[in-house]
Order: C-alpha cells, then sequence, then structure tokens
C-alpha cells in the first residue's frame, strides 16, 4: 500500500516525506484513539498500539488478518465487512459504535468512523479507521437519560404542572406534568393576563408581588386556561432558587388541578344551604301545623292526636320523596302513604289513576290533604263504618292551554253527612292551602250520601312551580 | 282601615298561619301567591301597604318581587330558613324574619320596616 502523506491537500506538516512518516506514525503510537488501516481484502494492513492493546495482540500477530480471523463474532466481522464495502463503493464515510470485549478493561463501547483513503487515480486504495471508547460518555448519558425519565415520572406521578418563572415573574416556562398535554411547551410571556381567570387575577398578581417581594413561597388557588376556553382550578406553589451570589436565580413552582374538589366543596356548600332551608322551612310548617290545630281544636288530648297523626303524615312524605331523592314522587305513592294509616281493609278503597308526577312541595300538599280527608273519613265519614267506601280516581284530562290533573275524592255508605258548622283545619288546609299549593280549583261538597272533594289543577303547574 | 299585606310563599300551610295572625296584629291580607311569576302578577292589578317574602319558592329566589316592590316603594320583609348573607348586595339592609318564626317576632318585624313610600299622582 501506498499512503500518500505528502499530498499537500493532506498534510499540515513541513518536512521531508520520510520524517513525516515517522511523525505520523508516533502520533498514532500514542493517541488513545485506535487507528488502523484495510486493505481492499478488510485485512488488517495498519494498527496503532492502543488497537493492539484492546486485542491484547502485537502486530506480527494480527498484520494481514481479517477482523473474522482475529477472532471477532461472526455477526461482528459481518458488520465491518460490509461496512468496509460500502466505503470503497460510496467513498463516502461510515459511523457506528459497537460493543467489544477490550483484552485489559472488559467489555467497552467503541464509536468508530471508516473512511476511504483515495488513490491518485481517485478510486479507494485502502479504508483508514478510528474508533473511540465513549464507554463512559454512553454511562453518563445513559445515567442522565434514565434520571431525567425518574424525575419526569415523578413530576407527571406527583403533579398537574410543573413550572419555572424568570426571578421577575414575567417568563414563564411548563417544565411538566400530567396536565400539560395542550400548553405550548417552552417560555410563555404575558402568562398571568392571557392564562389567569379576570376574577382570580388581582388576588393572583397581589399574592405573587407579597411573595416576590418576601422572597417567602407563593401560594394560591385560581382558576388558569389550561385548554382554550376551558377553566380548570389550580392550588398552585412556587418557591424561590436562591444564587451563589444571595439573589434569586429564578421560582420553582407546582400546580395541582383541584377542579373536582372545588366542584364538590360548592356542592357541598349547596347542599348544605339547601338543607338548612328545609329543615327550617319544615319546621316553620310543623309550628303552623301545631299552631292551627290548637287554635282549632279545644280538646287538649284530641289536639296531642291530631299533631302527632299530622306530623306523621308529613314524616311519610318525607320518606317518599327522601326515596326519590327529593325529585318529587309518584301521585300512586302519596294516596298509598295517605291510606295506609287508614285502620281499614283494602276493599274499602277504591283506588285508580295513572303515573303522575309531583314535585317535592305539591307532594306534600296532596299528602297532608289526602291525610285530612282520611283522618276526617275515619272518625266520621264513610271509613268509620264497615260497609262505607271511598273512590277515590285521578286522571290527566286536557285544559284549555294545559292538560289538567284532577282527583276525586267520593265517599259512600257511611252515615248521613252533615255539613260541619265550622271550617276546621282539615277543609281550611284542602280549600286554601291546597288550591294555593296547586294553582288549580279545590272543590269540597257535604252531601248526604257521603263527603266528595274535587281538586283539578294544570299539570304543568304541578310539574314545574314556575 | 287596616293595612294591606302581599303574601309571597309557596308553603300553603305558612300562608294559612299568616291568614291567622296578620288580622290579629291590625293587617288584612290582600293576596298572596306562591310563586314568582304570580306575585308579579297580582303586583299588577294589586297595590298593597307592605309585602312579606319567602325567599325560596319552588327552587326560584323571589328577588325580582323584591326588586318591584322597592321600585314601587312597597316597604316589605324576607321570611326565610337562610340567613342575612344570602341577600344579594341591593337587598342586603332588608328586614329577615328567620323561620320558623312566632306571632312576636313577626309583629317586631313588621315594626322595624320603613313607612310606604307616597304613592306618586
Amino acid at each position: 500500500m501506498r499512503l500518500h502523506l505528502d499530498s499537500p491537500a493532506n498534510s499540515q506538516i513541513d518536512a521531508p516525506a520520510d520524517a513525516k512518516l515517522r511523525l505520523y506514525e508516533a502520533i498514532l503510537q500514542t493517541v488513545p484513539d485506535l487507528v488502523y488501516v484495510f486493505d481492499l481484502q478488510h485485512r488488517f494492513i495498519y494498527a496503532n498500539q492502543a488497537l493492539l492493546d484492546m486485542w491484547g495482540l502485537d502486530w506480527e500477530q494480527a498484520r494481514g488478518r481479517t477482523c473474522l480471523e482475529l477472532g471477532y463474532e461472526p455477526w461482528h466481522a459481518a458488520m465491518h465487512d460490509e461496512e468496509i464495502d460500502r466505503v470503497i463503493a460510496t467513498r463516502g464515510p461510515v459511523r457506528n459504535d459497537v460493543p467489544f470485549h477490550h483484552s485489559a478493561l472488559g467489555w467497552r463501547i467503541y464509536d468508530y468512523i471508516f473512511l476511504p483513503v483515495l488513490g491518485p487515480d481517485g478510486l479507494v486504495e485502502a479504508v483508514a479507521g478510528t474508533t473511540r471508547d465513549v464507554t463512559d460518555r454512553k454511562r453518563q448519558e445513559e445515567a442522565l437519560r434514565r434520571s431525567e425519565q425518574r424525575l419526569g415520572a415523578m413530576v407527571d406521578a406527583s403533579s398537574d404542572l410543573i413550572y419555572r418563572l424568570s426571578p421577575d415573574w414575567r417568563l414563564l416556562e411548563v417544565v411538566g406534568g400530567r396536565a400539560v398535554t395542550d400548553l405550548p411547551r417552552g417560555a410563555l410571556m404575558e402568562w398571568s393576563h392571557e392564562r389567569i381567570h379576570p376574577e382570580d387575577r388581582d388576588r393572583v398578581l397581589d399574592a405573587m408581588a407579597r411573595a416576590r417581594e418576601s422572597l417567602t413561597p407563593y401560594q394560591s388557588q385560581h382558576r388558569v386556561a389550561l385548554r382554550s376556553g376551558e377553566w380548570t382550578w389550580v392550588e398552585s406553589r412556587a418557591v424561590p432558587v436562591h444564587d451563589d451570589v444571595g439573589g434569586v436565580a429564578e421560582w420553582f413552582g407546582a400546580a395541582t388541578d383541584i377542579t373536582q374538589r372545588m366542584l364538590h366543596e360548592e356542592h357541598l356548600r349547596l347542599l348544605v344551604d339547601e338543607l338548612n332551608h328545609r329543615v327550617k322551612n319544615t319546621l316553620a310548617v310543623v309550628q303552623s301545623m301545631v299552631a292551627q290545630t290548637l287554635r282549632t281544636c279545644p280538646d287538649r288530648d284530641q289536639a296531642v292526636t291530631l299533631v302527632e297523626s299530622r306530623l306523621n303524615a308529613l314524616a311519610g312524605t318525607h320518606d317518599v320523596l327522601t326515596r326519590e331523592k327529593w325529585a318529587g314522587a309518584l301521585v300512586e305513592e302519596i294516596v298509598r302513604l295517605a291510606t295506609g294509616h287508614c285502620p281499614v281493609d283494602d276493599p274499602r278503597f277504591e283506588v285508580e289513576g295513572p303515573m303522575v308526577h309531583l314535585d317535592p312541595r305539591r307532594a306534600i300538599a296532596l299528602s297532608m290533604a289526602l291525610h285530612e280527608l282520611c283522618t276526617n273519613a275515619t272518625k266520621y265519614g264513610a271509613l268509620s263504618t264497615p260497609e262505607g267506601r271511598v273512590r277515590m280516581h285521578w286522571s290527566v284530562q286536557d285544559g284549555a292551554d294545559t292538560p289538567r290533573f284532577v282527583l276525586e275524592w267520593a265517599e259512600s255508605g257511611g252515615p248521613p253527612v252533615r255539613a260541619p258548622s265550622r271550617r276546621g283545619f282539615g277543609s281550611r288546609l284542602l280549600q286554601r292551602g291546597l288550591q294555593h299549593d296547586l294553582g288549580g280549583t279545590v272543590s269540597l261538597d257535604f252531601p248526604p250520601d257521603g263527603v266528595r272533594c274535587r281538586i283539578d289543577a294544570p299539570l304543568p303547574a304541578l310539574q314545574d312551580p314556575q | 282601615m287596616n293595612r294591606q299585606v302581599l303574601i309571597v310563599e309557596d308553603e300553603s300551610l305558612l300562608v294559612m298561619v299568616l291568614e291567622d295572625i296578620l288580622p290579629e296584629l291590625g293587617y288584612d291580607v290582600c293576596a298572596s301567591a306562591g310563586s314568582v311569576s304570580s306575585a308579579l302578577h297580582v303586583l299588577q292589578s294589586q297595590d298593597p301597604d307592605l309585602a312579606i317574602l319567602d325567599i325560596n319558592l319552588g327552587g326560584h329566589r323571589s328577588f325580582p318581587v323584591a326588586d318591584v316592590l322597592r321600585e314601587r316603594g312597597i316597604p316589605f320583609l324576607f321570611a326565610s330558613g337562610y340567613t342575612q348573607s344570602i341577600l344579594p348586595e341591593r337587598h342586603a339592609e332588608a328586614v329577615l324574619v328567620a323561620k320558623p318564626y312566632g306571632r312576636s317576632e313577626l309583629e317586631d318585624a313588621l315594626a322595624r320596616l320603613p313607612p310606604r313610600r307616597p304613592r306618586h299622582s
């Protein structure tokens, strides 16, 4: 082989050719990288000391051998054969890395480049190679990559948003977190104006100013636009990272999505408010019921019995409504409840009607009204004798504007009816109260053959109080 | 002549109790309404001297009724299971009697109402 070391394009040494050769040889023997040359038959025609050390051979043992002949694994030798052929064919370099067993250091990772050596005719006359041991760099890179992976996993597992802030807080960079998929990576300017909910902005800017001034941790709950057109409640916390000269290099922060928690708290607050309202209202209803029972019933023992029975009716309706999560109740359930505590056998009641749904307040009103009718029938009317009957039919009928709910109560077979001399609580509740609650008309009649009550109310008004 | 009261309350039993108590305190119930829309409807034809408003009417707030009453210079009080904190800013100073209330609480609250603004025309 000929090495054209004196070619002006390849030489930076100004000396006679044989002196240059010695110089190059000296350099090549001392560099830690492996340097070598293959001929066109893939045989080693040069190897520097570093390569010989790696093999654990002297030059006489290696000279003129191919990789395979030197004991390389067949796959490894074949890979280099292909690469050498490629360099010869393309006259371009090939770069790759490969693990190899060093005779003294054990398994190492080598990064190598094969280059064509061109003759004066422009054809490839040999293939030169240099190889560098990159084991330490690769290990560091691998360690760094794993560390970053772990850190990334830690960030994603523990936080929804991790960010860095410039010392003046004008620049925000999103670093990671579960919620960042829709956020632009990199620095955000004007982020406090674009991303923080207008109603929360002043409060947040105040908290930021305080933190920056006192260099104490910043903490705030606010809404932020992580996705366009959607507000996410976050709990955000940032701490200053100090530099070596006592200043602040940057701030580092984490934000947690607390939207669900906030919704839950809001829901809970509404529930407590509503519960308070209902309890107070129920107490007011109980108070007025007691007041009116006492007002209209002069006998103390009878008044106590009446209050108890009316409270039971009220409690029973609440049970029905609670079962339905206060969404309302079916007329049939209310009827069953009202007639359930009458001491009668089923055959004396004739009950019939379709499925009609009432809102909670009207369900209570109807329940209380039916309770009064039943109580009255049991004491004085059809249900006070074994032969008496009560017919209770309800239906939905066509009205002028809206469908109407019509319920008819008709007693028969009881003792002759005498119209009451004065209006008691029950009849007043029916005529005055029920009419008010249902928004329709309620008629209560006392013909001799049995008490009759007719309730006629527009159905939409029954289903929606407004 | 007794002063005329409008009752806005969705609970008929409470209306009935007010109908019992108010005449004894020297007031007449001129009308009662169980919803915001029916209260506004009543106010189109009636001109009560004062009004007693429940706050929650079947899930709806009665504040629109309070707005009309204030506009017309008709004094009113809220009767509610809610506390003063639920009142919107414009009605924050309104008289509120807490449910359940008795005759004397109602009497006190009525006494705290400002006089009716003189009618126009």
